[in-house]
């Protein structure tokens, strides 16, 4: 049985690489939206994931906020991992206490990125 | 007050009568005793009783003394005085009484007798009297003068006592009997108290004893007068008790009860009277050794006539004596004056201001070496030049007003004045005088005194240009500036610049007196609070970032610095505060920090796509590709990285270094921090082959540990980079002292000693290769050391090179951890 993941993120190009590597390289089920607003939509469609991937910095509803609004629909169990292209030391602390599981800093490499995941979901038990 | 009643003032120096019973009893008795002579004067009144006159008198003058010597009692040397006189007249009365006890109770007038023995007690007592006045001191040619003088009175008067009385009884007298030498006695007794008396007249004395001294000098005058007579009437056998030569003997008396009386009270803050005045040569001390001169040659020219006691040659002696000493004393005044005049000479012409005289004419008399050289002239150059010629726009015709005449001096004269002087080569300078007069030989002299001021006018323009710049500077500086002076410790604003007024909306009066506090905002008091601490700690420049409220109540962020000036003690006297607003530089900053964060994010996100895509490639996920093809996408890849490297590192040394990325310090055990490093670099040195080792004391360091993580990372990573296959790297720390010591030890190569502090710099290889090959930015060295300098610590390198290189950092410690 497969796992499924939603994967969130506004650029094109990312999303694709990162669907492309975490479906072949890492084998899940990957549901991509390109904006907060769709992800919001997905879940309440029904939607049922087992991770969520986000991207931090997005036009329009951006990364935390979408997280927020998704964790009513989306059960607290599902371990949520943002991926951030401005990552400081307080932003990590930050993220983390929104509920974050882990942060994966861009550029990331495709061939590590689902051991990364699997790291962290781990991790989180 | 009353002509009689100053005249007694100033003849006596007494208030008056009350004062001074004794000179109610002494009228009283002069009455009486008047009285008395004129009925002596009937024929056969019995005069041999006039002797009982003596012991009344005598009595008053030893009363006076005591209560002259009550009046001084607080000084030494008046008191001793007049206790002597006193003694010398309790003596003159034991002698008086003698005489009438003989005379009336015996009516044998034997001599000698027991009288003469109290008599001549009398005088050694009067001459102790005279040697208690201090005399001023004197230079030795004042001094040979004083002693040349003195010694001419008393050979003047010796040549007459000498004539009189004493060649006589020398030479006629029954040789060796008592009688012959105690005639011999008063004479000389007499000369000696003369002697005496000439040295305290000849030079001042203290004013407290002048107007006593001078009626003592004047009845010891007539001592040695009546003595003189006495003995001659005693030679010739014409003397007998009664004659109008005891009337003498009483008002020496009567002259000695005055001199006592005359003696004012002393107390104690009287110290400038009883001090000898300055000596001076003066004409007037020289008219009684020119009397006693006159005296001397006056009776050896009357003897030429008419000598009948004695051979020329003993008054041709005194003649000789009197010559010599008038030819020494002329020699020694000479020397005396010539000496003044030449002291007076170098003076003037050692001043360095210029003394011009001229006439009421305008003509120049005189001017001295600095006046001749302020106008470029020669010595004697100026002597008879119209003195207009001097200055500039200066016409004599119209200063005779300004001058004024003899006893009518014109306004000019005694201010200070101001030309400007030419000198003879035409330049000019300015010049202050001050023209005085004087009359010299009888006709009127203006003398100016004055010097060439160019220095300081030029000074003075230099401080006040000085003055106004610095004041320029202060109004128009950009930054608010307040200047304090220090009172209680605390500095009061005393004056404030146009910025600070404007910046804090406060005007000057009501910051003025302010301890800063006025425009402090109340939540960052404690920055004054710190400044304080500072100051008092001997700190000279502090700076603190406060935020401060205007008049309005809004408030700003500024940045106060303030400079301290201390007095000689260290003490702080003055403060210079100055205030900018921060509030742009703060904007800038946010604005600056929010640019550096776009640009990362900006560049990471293009990043991620091209290093995505080449890692997918490279992966195979697309597919196997051609082993070039995979060799040069794992170049792409690795460059990539090397790319990603280079923009994170850039932008962490510009937040570190920029100060905005604080440190913020908290208590970390020293094994955590490295044990994160070491972990994060496990998979690192597993690849490489290196072993890490760690020797790590269980401190507690002060530290942001993400931050000294990061610094740690770096240097176990270039460690290992530059590790062999197979060697290991070292990783300590060590307590010493108050701090902990981290080392990073590699085998490698080792870095070259005159680099071990340039790899610290940006950008620095040690090996220019290295960039590609290690696949370092070149930032690493230089974001550890700005993290460790923003800890207060500090980072160095050791290296043997071909043995391995050691890296050092410190960190303030507060001893071992739980």
């Amino acid at each position: 049985m497969s796992r499924r993941l939603l994967l969130v993120d506004d650029d094109d190009s990312i999303r694709e690489i990162a669907q492309i590597s975490l479906e072949r390289v890492g084998g899940w089920e990957v549901v991509a939206a390109a904006s907060g607003g769709e992800a919001i939509e997905i879940v309440a469609a029904g939607g049922v994931f087992d991770a969520v991937v986000l991207d931090v910095m997005m036009p329009g509803i951006d990364g935390p906020t979408t997280l927020s609004r998704l964790r009513g629909p989306l059960p607290s169990a599902v371990p949520a991992i943002f991926l951030t292209a401005k990552l400081q030391p307080a932003d990590r602390a930050r993220l983390q206490a929104l509920g974050a599981a882990g942060v994966i800093a861009k550029p990331f490499d495709p061939m590590a990125l689902p051991m990364e995941i699997d790291r962290i979901l781990e991790e989180q038990g | 007050m009353s002509r009689a009643r100053r005249l007694s003032q100033e003849a006596l120096g007494v208030g008056g009568i009350r004062d001074r019973p004794e000179l109610g009893v002494l009228a009283a008795f002069l009455v009486v005793y008047l009285s008395w002579l004129a009925l002596g004067w009937i024929p056969g009144a019995d005069r041999s009783l006039q002797i009982l006159f003596l012991a009344p008198v005598d009595a008053l003058v030893i009363y006076s003394c005591w209560r002259a010597a009550q009046r001084c009692a607080e000084t030494p040397w008046l008191r001793a005085l007049w206790l002597l006189f006193m003694a010398g007249w309790l003596a003159e009365l034991g002698a008086d009484l003698s005489l009438a006890i003989y005379d009336i109770v015996f009516d044998d007038p034997t001599f000698p007798s027991v009288a003469d023995l109290f008599f001549l007690a009398f005088y050694p007592l009067l001459l102790a009297a005279l040697l208690q006045v201090p005399t001023a001191a004197a230079s030795r040619s004042q001094r040979l003068r004083l002693a040349l003088d003195c010694a001419t009175i008393v050979v003047g008067a010796a040549a007459v006592i000498w004539y009189l009385v004493l060649g006589p009884t020398v030479t006629e007298g029954a040789p060796a009997s008592l009688a012959t030498a105690v005639s011999i006695a008063y004479p000389v007794a007499d000369l000696i108290l003369l002697g005496a008396l000439g040295m305290v007249l000849v030079r001042p004395s203290p004013e407290a004893i002048r107007i006593p001294l001078r009626w003592i000098a004047v009845g010891l005058g007539l001592l040695i007068l009546a003595d003189t007579i006495y003995g001659y009437g005693q030679l010739h056998s014409s003397y007998s008790p009664g004659d109008p030569v005891d009337s003498l003997y009483v008002l020496l008396a009567v002259f000695f009860v005055l001199a006592a009386a005359a003696q004012e009270r002393l107390g104690a803050g009287d110290e400038r009277t009883l001090t000898p005045p300055r000596l001076e040569s003066s004409l007037r001390a020289a008219r009684l050794p020119l009397l006693a001169m006159v005296g001397g040659f006056g009776l050896l020219l009357a003897t030429q006539w008419h000598d009948k006691f004695f051979p020329d040659l003993s008054l041709l002696l005194f003649a000789i004596a009197l010559a010599a000493l008038a030819a020494i004393r002329q020699y020694v005044g000479q020397a005396e004056l010539i000496q003044l005049r030449g002291r007076v000479q170098t003076i003037i012409d050692s001043v360095a201001e210029g003394i011009i005289t001229f006439s009421e004419a305008g003509r120049i008399i005189w001017a001295n070496p600095a006046g001749e050289a302020y106008f470029g002239a020669g010595p004697g150059e100026l002597d008879n030049e119209p003195v207009d010629t001097l200055f500039e726009g200066i016409d004599w015709d119209e200063m005779v007003p300004l001058v004024g005449v003899e006893g009518t001096p014109g306004p000019v004269i005694g201010q200070h004045l101001k030309f400007t002087g030419r000198r003879r080569d035409s330049s000019t300078f300015p010049a202050e005088i001050v023209v005085t007069e004087a009359v010299l030989d009888g006709e009127r002299v203006l003398i100016s005194i004055g010097q060439d001021v160019s220095e300081r006018v030029e000074s003075e323009a230099a401080l006040k240009e000085s003055e106004r710049r610095f004041h320029g500077i202060f109004d128009n500086a950009g930054i608010g500036i307040a200047f304090s002076q220090f009172e209680d410790g605390a500095p009061r604003i005393a004056e404030v610049n146009e910025a600070f007024t404007r910046m804090t909306g406060y005007p000057a009066e009501e910051l003025r007196g302010d301890d800063f506090s006025l425009i402090t905002h109340p939540d960052d008091i404690g920055d004054l609070v710190e400044i304080g601490a500072a100051v008092a700690a001997g700190e000279d420049s502090i700076a603190r970032e406060p935020r401060c409220r205007r008049k309005d109540g809004s408030t700003f962020w500024a940045l106060l610095t303030v400079s301290i000036l201390r007095d000689g003690s260290g003490a702080p006297r003055f403060a210079i505060g100055m205030l900018a607003d921060m509030t742009a530089r703060k904007e800038a900053e946010r604005v600056k920090d929010e640019f550096v964060s776009v640009v990362g994010h900006e560049l990471r996100t293009p990043l991620t796509s091209i290093r995505g895509s080449l890692g997918l490639l490279e992966g195979g996920v697309m597919g196997e590709l051609p082993a070039e093809a995979s060799h040069m996408l794992a170049t792409a890849v690795s460059n990539t990285d090397r790319l990603v490297r280079l923009i994170n590192d850039i932008l962490d040394i510009e937040r570190i270094d920029s100060g905005r990325a604080g440190v913020d310090l908290a208590p970390t055990a020293a094994t955590e921090l490295v044990g994160q490093s070491v972990q994060a670099l496990d998979a690192v040195a597993a690849e490489a082959g290196v072993e890490i080792r760690t020797e790590v004391e269980p401190l507690t360091v002060a530290a942001d540990a993400d931050r000294i993580v990061q610094a740690l990372t770096n240097l176990i990573g270039n460690a290992i980079k530059f590790s062999q296959r197979g060697g290991a790297v070292t990783v300590g720390v060590a307590g010493d002292g108050g701090h902990a010591l981290f080392s990073v030890r590699d085998q490698g190569r080792g870095i070259p000693l005159g680099q071990l502090d340039s790899i610290f710099e940006r950008f620095s290889q040690v090996d220019a290769s290295d960039a590609r090959e290690k696949g370092g930015t070149g930032l690493g060295l230089a974001i550890s050391r700005s993290i460790v300098e923003h800890h207060g610590g500090r980072i160095w390198a050791e290296s043997v090179e071909g043995e391995g290189a050691s890296f050092f950092f410190t960190l303030s410690s507060n001893g071992a951890s739980q």
